[in-house]
């Protein structure tokens, strides 16, 4: 059981930390120099957090979609089991 | 600039003030059917609506909720000064569902199990410590309340102009707060999930109705953009780096902050099953996509074609630009009312939340455990009185308030955030001791205060400090006081307390 309940806070390190991830890439680091383009309307760096942003609501969707029970496990139970 | 007018500087003719009073009118009227519906006179029943809300009703109250009347006019007129840097709505608004996937599933199983109506309860039943749950909910009061109060400013002001002046922003408040505490008090949370519905459904269609007519007549995001390259070249810069780590600060702030709001809280246990609440959440990830960014990107349409607005002016870039749009297609005229509603209709669904998540605290979290045997039915009225005392106090507040204390409100967020750690580490990490949790929240809150407003009072006693120095390197103080907050809880826990000491929530 003690493995177990590893195995899915393991599980849940990896999700909360690929979504926190997620909202860094989200910030426009890496653009330092102003590039004239536009794309589709926007600036290089905002058009670039846009993009990401939607990434990171795909992945949100999809991690609550397949990973809502990993979310939910209940350590107390667990633990008393 | 003009802001539209009936000719008598009212912003809407006798038709639109004809709708927004049936607008009204049926909020009552769901008031008195959540009344009828309900099941038993218990605080489960009257906070919760019975844990029986569907997918329609809920994400529909969670979406009303969240979006308030700042997503129409706050962000247009913020769009409008800062350009592109204004797109991180879009992303903290994501990250908020992100916040919700770490503690939602996990506070719907253990609300059904142990019967919590407030986040207090799962607090106490965390962490068997009544400082902490206190403390936590207190600061659920404070940012509710702030929230509210700044709220009711702002519908006053809207009434104000939407009918030029006859009714005045202090009888708006008094009207529109006597009003919601009603439909409250007869339904409890069925009333205001429903009230939330026609809500959510106004604030979606003014959103997208408006943002179609102003993109077929001005051009879409494509257009704009070309015409913003030419005009506004400083648009097209990226953000310093400061502004960059201002821009992760806001996004962990508002998700760590919004996330754990009482009211929203309060929607993941009215939930009629966890099924209905994943869907929920789902669905809520769209939103941000066809409600935000429509508006931000009305913003940008008025840089292009009104680029010299003052910022007072910018404050109302939307109704300009619609008063432009009006010249041309008078049919569109409708559009004003949609408008007009779907923003009285957003915040008055934020505020109605509120206040039903502020008297559930008091009730449950301050009155039940001092009065541990009342009946359920005493408890309900309690709250119910509790409710109408607060919006009275509230609206005078609202219109009384001084500038110097309005400051203070703007940091409900900073604050609340200080409550983050112990619900997101109390979820999920058995170890977390409730005084090293207590210590972290409180010495959370010194640091953002001395962050935030530190270096202003300092300045006020005429010492010379740089007004600046509240976001060091960009980073806002509640960021700061999360930082030591947790270093605390953590640290504490891990030095001083050992691992088979504590319970498991």
């Amino acid at each position: 059981m003690d493995h177990e309940r590893e195995r899915v806070g393991g599980r849940r390190v990896v999700l909360y930390g690929a979504m926190a991830l997620c909202a860094t890439a989200a910030t426009p680091w890496f653009f330092v120099d102003e590039w004239n383009v536009s794309i589709v309307g926007f600036p290089p760096w905002a058009f670039y957090s846009l993009l990401m942003t939607v990434v990171f609501a795909l992945v949100v969707a999809i991690f609550i979609d397949r990973f809502w029970e990993v979310s939910a496990a209940d350590a107390e139970r667990d633990e008393s089991s | 600039m003009k802001v539209p007018d009936n000719g008598d500087g009212a912003l809407l003719g006798p038709g639109g003030l004809t709708f927004v009073a049936c607008y009204l009118i049926g909020l009552l009227a769901l008031g008195v059917a959540g009344r009828r519906a309900r099941q038993q006179d218990s605080l489960s029943d009257f906070y919760l609506g019975g844990r029986s809300l569907g997918l329609f009703v809920l994400f529909l109250t969670l979406y009303a909720t969240q979006y308030s009347g700042l997503t129409f006019v706050g962000f247009v007129g913020k769009a409008y000064r800062t350009g592109f840097h204004f797109l991180v709505p879009i992303t903290f608004t994501i990250s908020i569902i992100a916040a919700y996937f770490i503690i939602a599933p996990r506070l719907s199983r253990l609300s059904r199990e142990r019967g919590y109506i407030t986040l207090g309860d799962f607090v106490q039943d965390r962490f068997c410590s009544t400082p902490l749950t206190v403390v936590t909910t207190l600061i659920g009061v404070f940012a509710l309340a702030c929230y509210i109060l700044a709220n009711l400013k702002a519908i006053g002001y809207v009434v104000e102009q939407a009918t030029g002046g006859q009714v005045s922003v202090t009888m708006a408040i008094v009207s529109l707060s006597l009003w919601m505490v009603v439909y409250e008090s007869l339904g409890g949370m069925r009333a205001v999930a429903w009230t939330d519905v026609v809500q959510g459904i106004l604030l979606l269609a003014g959103c997208l109705c408006v943002f179609v007519a102003i993109a077929s007549h001005y051009g879409g995001p494509v257009v704009i953009g070309e015409t913003l390259m030419r005009q506004r070249p400083d648009f097209w810069a990226p953000p310093s780096f400061e502004a960059k780590c201002g821009w992760l600060s806001t996004i962990v702030l508002v998700s760590s902050a919004v996330s754990i709001y009482p009211h929203a809280v309060q929607r993941i246990y009215s939930a009629a099953s966890p099924r209905v609440l994943k869907r929920s959440l789902q669905l809520m990830i769209v939103m941000p996509f066809v409600t935000m960014l429509p508006m931000i990107c009305i913003g940008f349409v008025g840089v292009a074609h009104f680029p010299d607005l003052s910022t007072e002016q910018s404050e109302k870039v939307l109704f300009i630009i619609l008063n432009d749009l009006f010249k041309q297609h008078a049919v569109l005229q409708a559009l004003l009312v949609l408008l007009v509603a779907a923003i009285i209709a957003a915040i008055m669904s934020t505020v109605d939340s509120a206040l039903l998540a502020i008297s559930s605290l008091v009730t449950q979290d301050f009155y039940r455990r001092l009065a541990p045997d009342s009946p359920q039915e005493l408890l309900t009225r309690v709250g119910k009185a509790f409710s109408w005392l607060l919006m009275a106090l509230l609206a005078y507040l609202a219109i009384h308030l001084s500038d110097t204390l309005w400051r203070l409100t703007e940091v409900k967020l900073e604050v609340l955030c200080q409550v983050a750690p112990v619900v997101f580490l109390g979820l999920h990490w058995r170890r977390l001791d409730a005084h090293w949790a207590l210590a972290g929240v409180l010495t959370g809150i010194v640091v953002t205060v001395v962050c935030s407003r530190g270096p202003e009072l300092l300045s006020a006693f005429g010492h010379d400090v740089s007004v600046d120095a509240t976001k060091p390197w960009g980073v806002h103080g509640g960021i700061w006081g999360l930082a030591a907050n947790t270093l605390v809880a953590v640290g504490g826990t891990l030095l001083f307390v050992r691992s088979t000491a504590r319970r498991v929530a």
